[in-house]
């Protein structure tokens, strides 16, 4: 954007920056057109649609044949080999698909809800979602925190080594999960880690983490959390950019401290960062598979069990794919309950 | 449970059908080729043992020159899911190897042709190799390569403590247990899993050796019967004394750094083992031996390995069956320890030089007595259970009730 | 929005404005330095061990304590690698791979992502919807399904196998749908009045204004790509289409060898890790360049 351009308007600007966030529980039309009025485009109104009515001067019926024209690639391939599998996924979690039907599909027998209901009655399940609860719950807001900060600081104006920041704080999402595993056992281990050389220092024994029941589940948070952060601050760096400097340099000409400049204009105007970032980040942990896989593999006593790694256990060790598809499907209403009412509390407040 | 089976017409309507149109399994006798036309025979092996294969493969061709052999190396820890996936897709090779404990499921998904026993002779192999893959009078499956569990301690540390013999019987075990605990250097004196994935497999010598096993004589799991107590008990002994750690190794843990520290001077393992002390803790090397799993009722071990499998959808079944021959021949089983050092599963073989001339009468002792895993569909999820078992049992949990739960939870698994 | 500017203020405002931000940078500086040092001594510990760890002899790797210097550096693990498998060949096959993959996403997702954020059409709520909802099922289940449809097309063992099943993800729409969405519309309006075409907007107007959104796409889905390791698994059987991932996963895993054959492994993850490092490099300045003027010239 030029700089001219948002001098002379900053409000608009700033609001321009900040976006428009429609979920899709809001019409996308109103919100905008009704916004600021529309400045008619010349010539537009002798054109007709192919259905041969004038057209009416709202940007409504002018973007029908571009908005699909810009859909169609994706759709294409994503249909294909999305869209399809899911279904056929959905229509097994109905069925008692087993290991003999994967070379008879039709012998699945349809056996209707049981699947769904002996998932809410399993203990096991209910404990792993509790557990991939207790995750989430702890993981994002820690992870999105971290993220956002080591964003905020990187962009901060420090000239000195900022590439080599970047590459290091993303390091470890970009590290093999098998090299992660490694360095994080080591970091935990009891009589020779990390954490416990350090406890010896000071005169204190460090835990057994990975095989304590109540300390397991923290210390995978603790690694979700490092591994993930990487991710966050690169869009938050992105979305940073959407600020235009203009707005900073008033705000600090006005006064505005650190502080105040980071809540006043920063976490208004990252708002779709922030949606975007906060969705992923609590999609990805609900699904959260590698860690309690490579380091504790669910133990002990179920206490790292979580919703993924039993589907996969159920899905691809025992072969119950009927009941691990209802499992992914349960997980599925959780994911899209908890992405609704995000999108609702994040929405774009500032129109 | 009331079950609707659902009519053909109405899945067709579904996605299921659009992705999952499969055809029907080939009968596979349409176009059988002979051994001697010219063709490619297309082989799935693990890891490394692909590569291997691969070589070995070239000797093969001098008796048989027109069977090109394709190799597609398959990494264990994924050759399941795609051995699973591509039974799934009727896209399965002519031959593959598989995991012995796999066998049972395969028999289940039907994909498995019956081995010719004119051909291939149940006496040859170490019989409990040759029962894993068994069903309902038919075999399934030749096996390729054998291994087994053996005890390893440290012969010096075992001195320092005050025991010169090596253990025999389970009392032996305990005792040098509890000599190893007393001195400086022991964190753990035995590494027992207490649960977590595959300790199953350290528990089965001990049902076995007690007499027991893991299906009754009609087919019904017999997990509670008065042998599986005895083995659990004998199992939570090393728990309750202190001897060895009550929870779950990390995954990945390596007990080959703490053999070689002293902080644990027993364990039980496989044959590899031998290779991997002499690579990574060469400083001991002298002071430790291998012995066979002290006894209880009987001496006995668990056998797993490798067998060789050719599916029913293969046109090339003549091939196949030419390449298994040679794979199973003794010489070949010796080259095949030389390049490996995988055990042969050919009891012929050992008489080879190879192997006479190698330090692996532990391990054929052990084979010799082996129990083995009955060739279950359900066997991954049965052995899940043992695992959790094992855990509970660490934890202090009763003997007798745990293995009236272990056995309710397995029957309803087994059908 | 509370910030404005101020243009008419007083030189004088500006200088004591000045003065007090510098006194102020000066201090949040050093904090900043601090923290961020921090920050990376955790977060490249386990990198560093990784790259080091690829040259320990068997017995360092499995030394009691742990040593992060390897005590006498080796080649061995890379020799065995290479021994093992044909790296460079897998090396290729991988970045092609990712190549296509990020080339495919970046395009469909900003076409759509631009659709969705920018034009009002008829189903477009639908569309994203349907998007999301792609993006939260968990995946791991679809592949069976997808397996047999990409075998029943007869794509197995191709490049094309690998290719198309990711070559449009719901993520990098939902992503490039939030950054467009905050692209000033008096832009496109701007260019709307003055005759230019739907198409010319969206590439010399939208996609500039973007950049740091596709630079961030980029790295995501080539990482994905890069390290995607059950689908590539199932859809090759042929070893000269094997990518990175599932040769190391085939020859360097092997279950009797527990670290044994970490060393390798090691060596492995480390040559894996180097070319998504050199992705991230290559385009992470994009997230924090100056603004560029990017107004209607």
């Amino acid at each position: 954007m030029s700089g001219t351009n948002s001098a002379e308007r900053p409000a608009s600007s700033g609001r321009a920056a900040a976006g428009t966030t429609d979920t899709p529980a809001e019409s996308a039309v109103t919100g905008k057109a009704a916004a600021r009025p529309l400045r008619k485009a010349a010539g537009a109104g002798t054109r007709t649609t192919s259905g041969g009515t004038p057209l009416r001067p709202d940007r409504l019926s002018r973007h029908n044949l571009s908005g699909w024209l810009y859909s169609t690639p994706f759709l294409a391939f994503f249909v294909t080999f999305m869209a399809v599998p899911i279904l056929a996924t959905l229509v097994m979690s109905f069925t008692d698909f087993g290991l003999r039907n994967v070379t008879n599909p039709f012998d699945a027998e349809f056996v209707g809800l049981e699947n769904y209901s002996e998932l809410l009655g399993d203990e096991q399940f209910l404990r792993a979602l509790f557990n991939t609860g207790y995750f989430v719950v702890l993981g994002v807001p820690l992870t999105i925190g971290c993220g956002l900060l080591a964003a905020v600081l990187l962009n901060s104006g420090i000239e000195r080594f900022r590439t080599f920041f970047r590459v290091g704080f993303y390091a470890p999402v970009v590290t093999a999960i098998v090299a992660v595993a490694v360095v994080w056992r080591f970091v935990l281990d009891p009589s020779e880690g990390l954490i416990a050389g350090l406890a010896a220092q000071v005169g204190l024994t460090a835990p057994d983490f990975l095989a304590s029941e109540s300390l397991a589940m923290p210390s995978l948070i603790a690694m979700a959390v490092w591994r993930n952060l990487g991710t966050s601050m690169v869009l938050f760096l992105a979305g940073l950019q959407a600020i235009p400097t203009e707005v900073r340099e008033a705000a600090k000409l006005d006064g505005a401290g650190a502080f105040q400049e980071f809540r006043r204009i920063t976490v208004p105007l990252l708002r779709p960062t922030m949606l975007y970032v906060t969705v992923m980040t609590t999609i990805g942990f609900l699904n959260v598979f590698e860690e309690p896989f490579v380091m504790t593999n669910g133990g002990p006593s179920d206490s790292t069990l979580t919703v993924s790694l039993l589907m996969y256990r159920e899905g691809f060790n025992f072969f119950n794919m009927g009941y691990a598809s209802s499992m992914a499907y349960t997980l599925f209403v959780i994911i899209l309950a908890v992405t609704l009412l995000q999108m609702r509390l994040l929405k774009d407040k500032t129109k | 449970m009331s079950r609707i089976a659902l009519s053909r017409a109405a899945i067709a309507t579904t996605a299921v059908a659009l992705s999952l149109g499969l055809t029907a399994c080939s009968s596979g006798d349409g176009d059988q080729l002979g051994a001697d036309a010219k063709q490619t025979l297309t082989v799935w092996a693990m890891g490394e043992e692909g590569k291997r294969v691969a070589e070995i493969a070239k000797k093969f061709n001098e008796t048989h020159p027109d069977i090109t052999v394709k190799v597609t190396p398959v990494g264990w820890d994924v050759a399941h899911q795609k051995l699973v996936s591509a039974a799934a897709a009727d896209q399965l090779p002519d031959l593959a190897q598989l995991g012995s404990t796999w066998m049972g499921e395969f028999m289940d998904l039907g994909v498995l042709e019956p081995v010719d026993t004119k051909a291939f002779k149940a006496d040859d192999f170490f019989p409990a190799a040759w029962k894993g893959s068994e069903r309902d009078g038919q075999v399934y499956g030749v096996p390729w390569y054998v291994d087994t569990r053996v005890l390893y301690y440290r012969t010096d540390l075992a001195e320092k403590a005050g025991v010169a013999k090596a253990p025999e019987t389970w009392t032996d075990q305990l005792a040098l247990a509890e000599a190893f605990k007393k001195l400086d250097s022991t964190k753990w004196a035995f590494s027992h899993p207490a649960g977590g994935q595959g300790s199953w497999q350290n528990w089965a010598p001990y049902l076995f050796s007690a007499g027991g096993t893991i299906l009754d004589k009609d087919g019904k799991p017999a997990l509670d019967s008065p042998e599986a107590v005895t083995a659990f008990t004998e199992y939570a002994k090393y728990f309750d004394k202190g001897l060895a750690k009550d929870t779950p190794a990390a995954p990945g843990y390596d007990v080959i750094k703490d053999f070689g520290a002293g902080s644990v001077p027993m364990f039980p393992s496989g044959p590899w083992m031998v290779q991997n002390i002499a690579d990574q803790a060469p400083q001991i090397e002298g002071k430790w031996a291998a012995v066979p799993l002290p006894a209880g009722k009987q001496p006995a071990s668990i056998i797993g390995g490798s067998n060789l499998v050719t599916f029913e959808s293969s046109e090339h079944k003549a091939a196949a069956k030419e390449f298994t021959k040679f794979l199973t021949s003794p010489a070949t089983q010796a080259d095949w320890y030389e390049m490996s050092k995988s055990l042969p599963a050919n009891k012929k073989a050992w008489d080879e030089p190879a192997l006479k001339n190698a330090d692996v009468a532990v391990f054929e002792e052990a084979l010799n007595s082996a129990g083995e895993i009955p060739p279950l569909a359900q066997w991954e999820q049965v052995a899940h259970e043992i695992d959790v078992t094992l855990e509970k049992l660490a934890k202090g949990g009763d003997p007798a009730a745990l293995a009236e739960e272990l056995q309710k939870k397995t029957e309803g698994l087994v059908s | 929005m509370s910030a404005t500017t101020d243009t008419s203020a007083t030189a004088t405002a500006r200088r004591d404005g000045y003065a007090a931000r510098d006194r102020r940078t000066r201090r949040t500086r050093g904090v900043t330095y601090v923290l961020l040092g921090l920050g990376l001594l955790i977060t490249t510990a386990p990198f560093l061990w990784m790259g080091l760890s690829a040259f320990k002899t068997p017995q360092d790797l499995s030394a009691s304590p742990p040593v992060w210097i390897p005590t006498d550096w080796t080649l061995a693990n890379f020799s065995k690698l290479f021994d093992l498998l044909d790296v460079p060949r897998y090396f290729f096959n991988s970045t092609l791979v990712a190549l296509i993959v990020t080339l495919c996403n970046l395009l469909f997702c900003s076409m759509l992502g631009y659709a969705l954020a920018k034009l009002n059409f008829a189903g477009k709520k639908v569309i994203f919807g349907v998007v999301m909802g792609a993006l939260m099922v968990p995946g791991n289940l679809m592949l069976m399904p997808q397996f047999v449809m990409v075998s029943k097309m007869n794509l197995l063992d191709t490049y094309a196998a690998l290719v198309l099943p990711s070559a449009a993800g719901a993520f990098g729409v939902f992503l490039m749908r939030q950054f467009m969405s905050a692209v000033p519309d008096e832009l496109l309006e701007a260019a709307r009045v003055d005759g230019a075409r739907e198409w010319y907007i969206f590439w010399r107007i939208v996609i500039p204004q973007v950049k740091p959104a596709l630079a961030t796409l980029s790295i995501f889905v080539f990482l994905g790509s890069w390290n995607n390791f059950l689908w590539p698994l199932i859809a090759t059987n042929d070893v000269e289409k094997y990518t990175l991932p599932v040769a190391l996963a085939t020859f360097a895993t092997d279950p009797t060898k527990a670290n044994g054959s970490n060393g390798v492994l090691m060596a492995g993850a480390f040559l894996v890790v180097l070319p998504v490092l050199a992705v991230f490099i290559v385009l992470q300045r994009y997230f924090t360049q100056s603004i560029a003027t990017a107004g209607i010239k």
